[in-house]
């Protein structure tokens, strides 16, 4: 989220889609104060498609056991889950067009991107010739 | 000649996710003009 204001600068839009049903995105924006745009996915589908990892071993592997214990250390407190618990996370950079410029699937619970990377990932649209309008 | 990283860009932008109301929103309009960081999260809560 730190990151929006440089993802927007660079002229691309931040989306979020979570595996959980519409009724659960107004508590998501609550919790995170993220007012950016917002969709779910139940069905899984567009996970599946992007390759993303679901499973236990996932939710349950050693180092998200780890890094969770760290978080609950730092006050961080998960609350009631909405959504497949199983299903892990991933960051696409996309377009314009049918085109994929980075992509990131999260091996497993806690595992994140390279934000400097994501936002390397966004192409810059080309430079106007001439004065501007 | 289609690379396959552009094949899943395709694939993707035939899907369809829910908004809050529950309407369906096709993911192809999310990227067809200007370029997007699609971030799939983990479960809300």
């Amino acid at each position: 989220m730190a990151r929006l204001p440089e993802i927007e600068r660079r002229g691309a839009t931040m989306v979020v889609v979570g595996p959980a049903k519409p009724e659960h995105i107004a508590a998501f924006r609550q919790v995170t104060g993220y007012g950016g745009a917002l969709y779910v996915d139940p069905s899984l589908r567009t996970f599946r498609t992007a390759g993303l990892v679901h499973g236990w071993a996932s939710t349950y592997h050693p180092l998200a056991v780890v890094k969770g214990v760290k978080a609950f250390a730092q006050g961080f407190r998960q609350g009631a889950r909405q959504g497949d618990v199983a299903q892990q996370g991933g960051t696409f950079v996309l377009g314009p067009g049918d085109r994929l410029r980075y992509e990131w699937r999260d091996g497993f619970a806690g595992d994140n991107p390279d934000l400097d990377a994501v936002v390397q990932a966004i192409p810059t649209p080309p430079a106007r010739r001439g004065p501007e309008a | 000649m289609h690379r396959m990283d552009d094949l899943l860009a395709g694939a993707l932008a035939r899907l369809t996710v829910l908004d809050e109301t529950g309407a369906v929103v096709p993911l192809k309009g999310l990227w067809a003009e200007r370029p997007v960081v699609l971030a799939f999260v983990r479960h809300f809560g």
